[in-house]
Order: structure tokens, then C-alpha cells, then sequence
């Protein structure tokens, strides 16, 4: 057979895995071989044995020898990686899905919106923009999560991210739904981060990753403050297994997430059934 | 295309030296229904070539209910599938286009895409569930087979559909030219056939623009209705000639990984379901809507032509007598009143 599986996963060592939140761990992974993708794209992540389950990576773009892997404990195939140890062998196939247009975030004001281990994609995401942070008039970024505890990059946020507003065109709205006695930011929903907004909103395109239920509430808030419908991204999620566009499980109406996404227009979708589910 | 004649009395030869180079399938009459058997020099005498549909769409052939797919099956044996009807053809195009023609292609469908030679086959006995005709579909094969056979009066025409049919045909010795009185034969078949296929569906109503009008019926009332007796135990997407659903498998023991690829169902309600328990189709009514509109909607949007064949087979097989072609008429009705000018105003909820 000359035809390479396009099943056949890429074997990947597990270097570190690194405790996020209560329920939210980071999987350091070192691939065999250099694997590349785009912020926005997805992998496949096969737990030998147990399954295989779509994530975003949420490590740079610009690192090809590392991959990190940020994964919320819902289900088998997230048990099972919540359990790997340093030196455990799984495997990875992609990156799949369409990547965020960041060309046509050039000259405009973006905004990134997340919360909870939403956050994941958005920090790829927020590494290629920082890379070519010349290119953006300036970006917004507001994150939530349910406490601090919750919190996730939270160190990296709030060490390192927040001090880039001193040289780069960047600011911060940082909130959880309840805090506590030593949270020294914002408190309320992160709709809430979306109040007196200062962004020109007909040069801004919004960037949407969370919870369905909190993607479907910043949406209508973004539609209120004047955002159109093909500014405002959504990285949507569905049960998926093959990735490739064969299986059909993933169909948003007649549009797959697995190729036509993972991130799309809300404009795009909007009319098709089940799109908060 | 060329277009020979063999006579009855020639056929068992003509096809029994395909058996031992080739697996060789054919359809049997087994309680009344036409099922794919391996085809053999014992049983050659029973096969039934030539009727109509067998229960078993061509998809068994090349997207079998579980396999391996890492590693992928290597060099599957050379098979020939004799008995496919145009309904099966068509939902073969189906599975070309999302396994052979997208960006990714499988390994496994791909080898048995190219091992597998069909012969197939004219309806001349159609069944009371066929409908083909009701989608602009016709119950006899113009391309997509490598060889076609129409059962006549005194034997067979038989169409060479391509290069692979060629090599089927060997050295001709069993063939004889077609002549005008069996092409008229033929067509005299067909148009017959044709007309039953249309009287069985007299009562039905599907709308010749379905995939517009499901967009604008998505929101009907009438689909919180019409599956009422759906007991979603999977048959119609079993059966179906051109649902091609699947989950993967990790069945790997160590770390070189194997998968299997299995069917699945629409239908059920795990299928859409996300590990966090949240589904975009939690209602069985959702589902069932969700498994005609992939046909008549969302597969014309990928692929540009309707999913669904007119087999019948989800009717024929549904335990709970679904008939989809009253539940089409029921749902479209208004529409159809907009296309005909006819108040058809099909009587149809009650039966459903």
C-alpha cells in the first residue's frame, strides 16, 4: 500500500502534565516527529486503548517540537488523560479544521473573549497575535472563570500577560463569577467584562471561546453592543471522531466542524439548528 | 458503451468463470427476500439475477459494519457483486464522494473501491416500497457498474460500463451483438418498469425541489409528529445505501495504535452527544428530522445531489412501519400545493 493511513496517529511522549484547576490539567507532549499547526486548528488525541477526543493545542504555533495540550476532565477519553504520567506514549493526528483568519484581523481591534478552559485555543491564539502584534490596531482580552481556583494559565496571565500592556497596544479585562478574599480583579460573569467597552466596534472583529451557554450570552451581548454577525468568531464544539469530514458526526446543519471549523462566523451559522447545544 | 446479448443457457457459464479468481457474490430469494451468499459452482443455479434491490445495500461491500482501519486491510482479494440495482449505484456515489473524493481519503475503501468489480442489474420485478422514480432516479443503471445486466424474454443484455467490465468479459466467446429487437425488448422493460415504480408512488407526494423546501419546512410542526412509532433501533440507517456514519474504535493493546472504524446511527441518542452530556439533538423527534434532512438537505449542499435513492429499504425495514414517503408528503404539503396548484392535502397524519 503506497496510500498513508490518514487514521494512523503520530506517536507523542508525554513530557510533563501540569495541574491547571480542580479539573483542568495541561499534557506537555514531544511528538516524533516536528508537527505544525495554525492557531484555531485541532488535533485528534488518541489514549492508546481507551479513545480518541478533539482538542485545540494551546501552546505557541511558532514551537514545532513541543505541543501542549489543555483538557477539561468531562468523559472517558479526558479521564484517561488526566491520568498520564511523564514518559506515557499517545498519539495525535492533524491539525485539522481551518485556522483563525488573522489576516483579516489585520488593522482592526480584537477583541478575545474567554472562559473557563475556553481559554485554551484562545492562548494559541494569543501567542500568534503577540507575534505579529505590529499587525493589529490593538487587542482586547477578556477572560473569566468560575473562581480563582478555576483559573487557568493564571500565573501566565497575571505575571507575565498582563505587564505586555506596557509595550504593546494590549488590555486586560480579567474576571471570575465569585471571588475570594485575595482575588484582586473583577467579579461578575464575563459578559460583564463586555460593559463600557471602548473598541470601535465597526473596525473590531470578536473572538468567542467558552462554554456553549457562555458563548451564546457574549454572542447577544456583542449583537447589542453594535458587533455584526460575520465579526464575532466562534470556535464550536461537537462529539467527533474521524475529523476528516467522512464520519458525519460533528455537522453543524450541513457544515462540518471538523473541516468547515472548528471556528466559524456567528453569521455562518446562525441559522442552523443546535448551534448553542 | 458497448452492449452485447448472452442467451439463458449461456449465463451460469459466462459468470462461473469468474468463481475461484474472485469472490464472487450474487443475490438468493431467502424468505421471500433477495440476500447477497457467496456465489459458488454448487449454488450458481439458484442465484436470482436480475429482479430487483436485495436487502443488503452495496455499502456492505465497501463499508462493512466493522473493520480495522489502523493498520489499514491490505490487499483485500479481487470481488465481483453481482445484483446491484441503480439505487445502489447511486448511493455508491455517496460513499465515493465523502471516502474518495475530499481531501482525505481511506485507505480501506480505496482498496476495496479498486478490488471489487460490480455487475449490475436492471429492476424488472420492483417492489411496492421502491420510489426511485419519485427523485428522478430511474430503476435501471446508466453509468457507475462495470458490467450491467438486463434480464430479457430469452437472456441478457449486458453493458460494458468500463475498463474493469472489459476484463470481466474475457474472450467474449459466450457474447453475441445486441440487435434491435433486444434493445426494443429492453426498453420495453424499462418503460414498464418505469410505470409501476410511478403507480406504486401515486398517493405520494415529494416535492421536486426537496432540498429548498426542507429549509423552509425545518420548523414545521408536523416533525414533532411523524416519527411517533420510531423505536430508534437503527435499521433505516442499516440499511440505508448511502448512510455512511461511523465511530472510531482505540483498540490499541501497546503502543502501535489499531482502530476500527463501526457503524453508527443518527438515530441514537449518543450519537451527537458530547462528553459533557450536552446534545444538539436531545429529542428523538430532533434525530429523526436530523436523518432526512442530512439526505435531502445537507448532502445536496456537500455533494450536490440528493442522498437518498428511492430503495426503500428504511420502509421496507422500519419496525415501527414508518412509511418515509407518507411523512414526506405529510410534512411538504403546502409546498407541493405551491408547485402543483394541486390541493393534495394528503390525509396523511393519521396513517403515519
Amino acid at each position: 500500500m503506497n496510500h498513508s493511513n490518514i487514521y494512523k496517529p503520530l506517536k507523542c511522549i508525554v513530557e510533563d502534565v501540569i495541574e491547571e484547576s480542580p479539573t483542568i490539567k495541561t499534557v506537555v507532549l514531544i511528538p516524533e516527529k516536528e508537527f505544525t499547526f495554525q492557531a484555531g486548528q485541532f488535533i485528534s488525541f488518541t489514549v492508546p486503548g481507551i479513545g480518541e477526543a478533539p482538542f485545540t493545542p494551546s501552546s505557541s504555533p511558532f514551537v514545532s517540537d513541543k505541543l501542549e495540550v489543555t483538557v477539561m476532565r468531562t468523559g472517558l477519553v479526558t479521564d484517561a488523560i488526566h491520568k498520564l504520567k511523564k514518559g506515557d506514549v499517545v498519539g495525535i493526528r492533524g491539525p485539522y479544521g481551518k485556522p483563525y483568519p488573522l489576516d483579516k484581523f489585520a488593522k482592526k481591534e480584537v477583541l478575545l473573549v474567554g472562559g473557563g478552559v475556553g481559554l485554551a485555543p484562545i492562548r494559541a491564539l494569543f501567542y500568534a497575535l503577540i507575534g505579529t502584534v505590529e499587525q493589529y490596531k490593538r487587542i482586547v482580552f477578556c477572560c473569566g472563570a468560575k473562581t480563582p481556583a478555576d483559573y487557568i494559565y493564571k500565573n501566565l496571565i497575571l505575571n507575565e500577560w498582563l505587564k505586555m500592556s506596557e509595550k504593546f497596544p494590549i488590555s486586560f479585562r480579567i474576571t471570575v463569577d465569585s471571588k475570594d478574599d485575595n482575588w484582586k480583579f473583577g467579579e461578575g460573569l464575563v459578559t460583564k467584562t463586555l460593559d463600557h467597552l471602548d473598541v470601535d466596534v465597526s473596525n473590531s472583529v470578536a473572538i468567542v471561546c467558552g462554554p456553549p451557554v457562555m458563548m451564546k450570552f457574549v454572542t447577544l451581548k456583542l449583537l447589542d453592543i453594535g458587533y455584526k454577525d460575520s465579526a464575532i468568531y466562534l470556535s464550536m464544539e461537537r462529539k467527533m471522531y474521524c475529523a476528516v469530514g467522512h464520519c458525519r458526526h460533528c455537522l453543524i446543519g450541513p457544515y462540518f466542524v471538523c473541516k468547515d471549523g472548528p471556528v466559524f462566523t456567528y453569521d455562518s451559522i446562525k441559522n442552523e439548528p443546535g448551534v448553542w447545544a | 458503451m458497448k452492449t452485447y446479448f448472452i442467451e439463458n443457457n449461456k449465463i451460469e457459464n459466462f459468470i462461473s468463470r469468474w468463481l475461484g479468481d474472485y469472490n464472487v457474490s450474487a443475490p438468493f430469494l431467502r424468505n421471500q427476500h433477495l440476500l447477497y451468499e457467496p456465489l459458488s459452482t454448487e449454488n450458481i443455479d439458484d442465484a436470482v439475477i436480475g429482479a430487483v434491490r436485495t436487502i443488503q445495500p452495496l455499502k456492505f461491500f465497501f463499508h462493512p459494519f466493522q473493520e480495522r482501519i489502523v493498520p489499514e486491510i491490505a490487499n483485500p482479494k479481487k470481488s465481483i457483486v453481482i445484483g446491484a440495482a441503480n439505487c445502489d449505484l447511486r448511493g455508491l456515489k455517496i460513499l465515493d464522494n465523502v471516502f474518495l473524493e475530499g481531501d482525505y481519503r481511506d485507505p480501506n475503501f480505496i482498496s476495496r473501491r479498486q478490488n471489487t468489480f460490480i455487475v449490475s442489474i436492471d429492476c424488472t420485478q420492483p417492489l411496492s416500497v421502491c420510489f426511485c422514480k419519485s427523485l428522478g432516479l430511474n430503476p435501471y443503471p446508466e453509468d457507475g457498474f462495470d458490467l450491467n445486466l438486463t434480464k430479457l424474454e430469452s437472456g441478457f443484455v449486458v453493458d460494458v460500463g468500463s475498463e474493469k467490465g472489459e476484463i470481466l468479459l474475457g474472450d467474449k466467446s459466450f457474447l453475441k451483438n445486441a440487435t434491435e429487437s433486444v434493445l426494443e425488448e429492453r426498453k420495453r422493460i424499462r418503460e414498464g418498469v418505469s410505470t409501476k415504480i410511478l403507480n406504486y408512488n401515486e398517493k405520494f407526494h415529494i416535492p421536486n425541489k426537496i432540498s429548498e423546501e426542507f429549509r423552509a419546512q425545518f420548523d414545521s410542526k408536523k416533525w414533532e409528529m411523524v416519527w411517533k412509532n420510531c423505536v430508534q433501533c437503527g435499521s433505516c440507517t442499516n440499511v440505508c445505501p448511502s448512510c455512511v456514519c461511523f465511530l472510531l474504535e482505540d483498540i490499541s493493546r501497546n503502543e502501535n495504535f489499531v482502530k476500527a472504524k463501526i457503524w453508527d446511527s443518527c438515530l441514537l441518542p449518543g450519537y451527537a452527544r458530547m462528553a459533557s452530556g450536552v446534545s444538539p439533538r436531545p429529542l428523538l423527534w430532533e434525530r429523526y428530522r436530523n436523518r432526512l434532512a442530512c439526505k435531502y438537505q445537507y448532502m445536496v449542499e456537500n455533494f450536490g445531489k440528493i442522498g437518498c435513492t428511492g430503495c426503500g429499504r428504511c420502509i421496507a425495514g422500519c419496525p415501527g412501519k414508518i412509511d418515509k414517503r407518507k411523512v414526506l408528503s405529510c410534512v411538504f404539503e403546502d409546498a407541493l400545493f405551491e408547485e402543483t396548484g394541486k390541493d393534495v392535502k394528503y390525509e396523511s397524519l393519521k396513517y403515519l
